[in-house]
């Protein structure tokens, strides 16, 4: 894959100031809380607060340093001064080094001093180099941004001394502030530590749809546009592939925009990915070995989904799972939504880059093919019609790879084109794969799809494709909701019945799936007392299953018994 | 010792103008501060206790600032990071010296050089100090004690300075407030420092206490399991008052939450409420947590999403753990299954609290008892009953004990 490609925009160290500025998204409300803190400070020397900001990668933090930077040059603050240490500190390995790199960024020009060998009195030397720093500016107050604070600390500040030196200047150095970034509060958060909720955490908010929205038009501003109504459209998709993670919506802007080809902007995504595969990795083994089971079962067996769910995937009981399971909602990895009506809580990967690396190295090692890595976004972005064109122009230019992962439909595509029956029953497949691989709301959302299309074509009248389709998606087990909520849609895709057979059809349909939808001792009952409706459904299922499926159901016997009855 | 801009400008002059002990940020605790000011009064000294990040320090601040602004003198000494004892004293005679009136200093440093019997170059620093203290203008602070001979006399020199001491006036003598004093003797262990002498240096606290000098003593971890750990007498806790610092108050967290979120969303009263219903307990520092994740919340479905998905993890990550923690720590395995009968006992009890039953507890319970008061995991509460420190904490055992 070609992974050489320089990914602009998501650097900020290498934009201006204009250009940090400018693409500043969703971020405003917490600079302004930022700054009114820090004026605060400068004017009220008792308040010890500090900020971390937190997030994973991508989430933008090393762009909110920057941005306040940028916001200091361009509004500075009477009696404040900031200072941006460099991404990585390698000359910092004990805790006045840390004072005298600060000291040498007041004047950036100067080469800094180099990490000392052995420290004899380190008291002295943070003394020293307190008393050093504290001299060189006059300000009332020096805001420090740094960078990877876990990493700073682990560096020079392991002891507990050390770690008490860094506290005490916290909590009683009313003329410097630091705003730290890390990927995770944790480092703050050991109670057996000395420092211990010393900052001020914000994790930074996750894009929502408008900020994707708001963002798109900047980055289009930038290269003199505006973006069309189709791509606005496209917001939804977007926003949900990118999970709120600006790094990954600043590297798909272009796709979005047209700007960039798909492949290109696959390439930069995979390019991203790779480049954070240590990170990923990391935030995979730092999961318990028990937790980790339900992880791999929340991805393999599709988001989202509940905790019993989960418990069924892994042949637990929920109990059993509860407290590995609560480890990942406390440290960030899922989260939790209940909708208005149900009771269940689902729970997703909150890290949707993190869920394509999982995909791509462990669940689809090997993948051929250089889009599927945004296979998601594609499914849920373009019109069939886009797609169908996509798959046609990939064939076409023997990349056979890449029409399975624009669509997931090739076959089904180039199926259609020929025989309509095989067309039908392989587009069925598409909407039972996507159920298995992605959840039931990606399922409809395709069997819509396909029904939307093949409504338009003459050739495919309504009561064949009605035939073909339920039969085969019921034997691929789709669920029988996805079914009816199909079901549900006839009525607007095909207004004008042709004949009265596909009203009957539909309605043996959807008694059908109700019927199925009963627990088996209710069936048993309505069977039993030969319930009127009953007769015309199962005389329906058995014209129309497959043997296999209705075995599978344990509907045959009674099928049989009822025929045989009636 | 790690002086700050502020020491370092300060110190030998007056600890009046320190900034720090002034918060503007600083809200309720109205009634301990009451109570400290009173034993400062009455001429006792106090001792701070409560889970990590309760405001202690805020707290010890916010009294000396208070008892200041009444004009009386205090200095504030945050040792955390000291891990030379030669200093510390050092740090000590002067924050005493150098917060008296200048006439007392001058009658203290008199008596001190005509009683002590030390060698000629500990009388020349001693005299240093007074002498800077009788010029009372900024002045460069000598670190450089002779610090072998300070350690070596420190006791007989505490001893003069208590008798100088108990002849003052009691008002005119600074309360010091030592912030952090476990993790400074934690620090000196590790460097290797005896226990002899730390018995020393925490003896001579209580001499000087016992002459008169109010103190108020706060720390992150259990000042008594640390002495107990490494068998050092508990001398210096006898006598003072211990003040357990506890979370806000129901009223108290919305006005926090009312007044830190105003102009957002989630310092509306709706908002607020929800937030109270789902925060187990009102700890500052749980409010903060809540208070940073909140602000960017636009709607009620934002506020409730970032309680069940930020906040509350936060919560439990910082405050959860530590109990964990503790009790694989610092209780053997024979306490650990007494303290888990204590805590079962409490746990399925009224959650304002229940007595406990010492007839069905294995002998020498109340040594166990205490360590969880030490601990911090429980409080006593009415009526000769017990309860969780945090509700929290009562949740939290009851779901991993199985409670129902």
């Amino acid at each position: 894959m070609n992974r050489a490609r320089h990914i602009p925009w998501f650097n900020p160290r290498e934009m201006d100031d204009a250009t940090i500025l400018a693409l500043n998204t969703g971020r405003a409300a917490l600079l302004d809380e930022l700054r009114q803190v820090i004026r605060q400070r400068s004017l009220h020397p008792g308040q010890s607060s500090h900020w971390l900001l937190t997030g994973p990668r991508g989430a933008g933090k090393s762009f909110f340093l920057r941005l306040l930077q940028a916001s200091f040059n361009k509004q500075p603050m009477a009696g404040v001064r900031f200072v941006l240490l460099p991404e990585e500190l390698h000359n910092v390995y004990a805790p006045h080094e840390l004072l005298g790199e600060i000291e040498r960024m007041l004047n950036p020009g100067e080469q800094g001093a180099m990490a000392m060998w052995r420290v004899q009195d380190a008291g002295q030397a943070w003394s020293q180099a307190l008393q050093q720093l504290l001299g060189k500016f006059d300000e009332s107050l020096l805001v420090v941004g740094i960078e990877n604070m876990d990493e700073v600390l682990a560096q020079a500040f392991a002891d507990d001394v050390d770690n008490s030196r860094l506290r005490h200047l916290m909590s009683n150095e009313p003329r410097i502030m630091f705003v730290a970034t890390a990927v995770q509060g944790e480092f703050d958060e050991q109670h057996t530590q000395r420092l211990f909720r010393q900052f001020e955490h914000r994790s930074l908010p996750r894009w929502n749809a408008q900020d994707h929205r708001t963002y798109l038009r900047l980055r289009a501003r930038q290269q003199g546009g505006e973006p069309s109504a189709k791509q606005l459209n496209r917001i939804d998709a977007y926003s949900r592939y990118t999970g709120g993670n600006p790094r990954a919506a600043a590297v798909l802007a272009a796709t979005i925009l047209d700007v960039d080809d798909l492949m290109a902007g696959a390439d930069d995504l995979d390019a991203a990915i790779e480049k954070m595969s240590d990170y990923y990795r990391a935030l995979i083994e730092r999961i318990p070995v028990n937790t980790r089971k339900l992880f791999d079962a929340l991805i393999r067996g599709g988001e989202p989904a509940s905790q019993t769910e989960l418990a069924t995937r892994t042949s637990a009981r929920q109990s059993d799972i509860s407290r590995a399971f609560a480890w990942l909602v406390d440290n960030g990895y899922v989260s939790e939504t209940r909708e208005t009506g149900n009771k269940s809580r689902q729970y997703r990967i909150l890290d949707r880059l993190l869920v394509q690396f999982y995909r791509m190295r462990y669940l689809q090692p090997g993948q051929r093919s250089r889009l599927a890595v945004m296979a998601d976004l594609l499914a849920d972005m373009l019109s069939f019609a886009d797609k169908w064109q996509y798959a046609s122009r990939y064939v076409e230019i023997n990349h056979e790879a890449e029409p399975q992962a624009v669509v997931g439909l090739t076959p089904n595509l180039i199926a259609i084109q020929g025989d309509g029956v095989a067309a039908i029953k392989q587009l069925g497949d598409a909407v039972a794969d996507a159920h298995a691989s992605k959840g039931e709301g990606h399922s409809f959302a395709i069997g819509l799809e396909i029904l939307q299309e093949l409504a338009q074509r003459p050739q495919y009248p309504a009561e064949r494709v009605l035939r073909g389709l339920w039969i085969d998606m019921i034997d691929m087990n789709v669920p029988f909701s996805v079914l009816q909520d199909l079901l549900g849609e006839w009525p607007r895709l095909w207004p004008k019945p042709e004949h009265d057979g596909i009203l009957a059809l539909q309605q043996v349909l959807q008694a059908f799936l109700t019927y199925l939808q009963l627990p088996p001792k209710e069936r048993e009952t309505k069977r039993k007392l030969g319930d009127p409706d009953l007769g015309t459904t199962l005389e329906a299922l058995a014209q129309a299953l497959p043997l296999p499926t209705r075995h599978r159901l344990g509907l045959l016997a009674s099928t049989q018994d009822d025929q045989k009855t009636g | 010792m790690t002086l700050n801009s502020y020491e370092l400008q300060i110190m030998p002059t007056s600890i009046a103008t320190d900034p720090r002990l002034s918060n503007p940020n600083f809200r309720f605790r109205e009634k301990e501060i009451v109570r400290i000011l009173a034993q400062w009064q009455s001429g006792d000294s106090v001792l701070l206790t409560g889970i990590r990040r309760t405001g202690k320090s805020e707290l010890m601040k916010a009294a000396l600032h208070k008892h200041q602004s009444q004009g009386y003198p205090v200095a504030y000494l945050d040792v955390q990071a000291e891990d030379n004892l030669a200093r510390f004293y050092q740090n000590l005679l002067q924050a005493i010296l150098t917060n008296l009136p200048q006439t007392l200093q001058m009658q203290l440093g008199k008596g001190l050089l005509s009683a002590l019997k030390v060698p000629d170059e500990l009388m020349q620093w001693i005299r240093q100090q007074v002498s800077e203290v009788k010029i009372g203008e900024v002045a460069e602070v000598k670190l450089q004690a002779p610090e072998e001979k300070i350690l070596r006399y420190w006791q007989p020199l505490a001893e003069q300075i208590a008798k100088e001491i108990k002849v003052l006036e009691a008002a005119k003598v600074p309360v010091i407030g030592l912030d952090e004093l476990p993790f400074m003797l934690e620090n000196l262990l590790a460097k290797g420092t005896a226990a002899n002498e730390l018995t020393i240096m925490l003896a001579s606290l209580r001499t000087l206490r016992d002459a008169g000098l109010r103190l108020i003593i706060g720390g992150s971890i259990s000042f008594e399991n640390l002495l107990s750990l490494h068998k050092i007498p508990h001398t210096i806790l006898g006598g003072l008052f211990r003040l357990q610092v506890l979370p806000f108050t129901r009223g108290e967290a919305h006005s926090y939450l009312a007044e830190t979120l105003a102009s957002h969303f989630a310092g509306g009263s709706a908002a607020i409420e929800q937030t109270l219903d789902t925060l187990p307990d009102y700890v500052p520092e749980v409010l903060k947590i809540a208070k940073g994740y909140l602000i960017t919340c636009e709607d009620l479905t934002a506020c409730e999403y970032s309680l069940r998905n930020e906040i509350m993890p936060a919560v439990r990550r910082a405050f959860l753990q530590q109990f964990d923690e503790r009790l694989a720590k610092n209780y053997s395995l024979q306490d650990l299954a007494c303290a888990e009968l204590i805590l079962d006992t409490i746990a399925t009890g009224d959650a304002s609290g229940c007595r406990i039953n010492g007839q069905t507890l294995p002998t020498g319970y109340q040594q166990v008892l205490n360590l969880l008061q030490y601990d911090n995991f429980i409080i006593d509460s009415p009526d000769f009953g017990w309860r969780f420190s945090l509700e929290l904490i009562r949740l939290w055992w009851r779901a991993s004990r199985g409670i129902v």
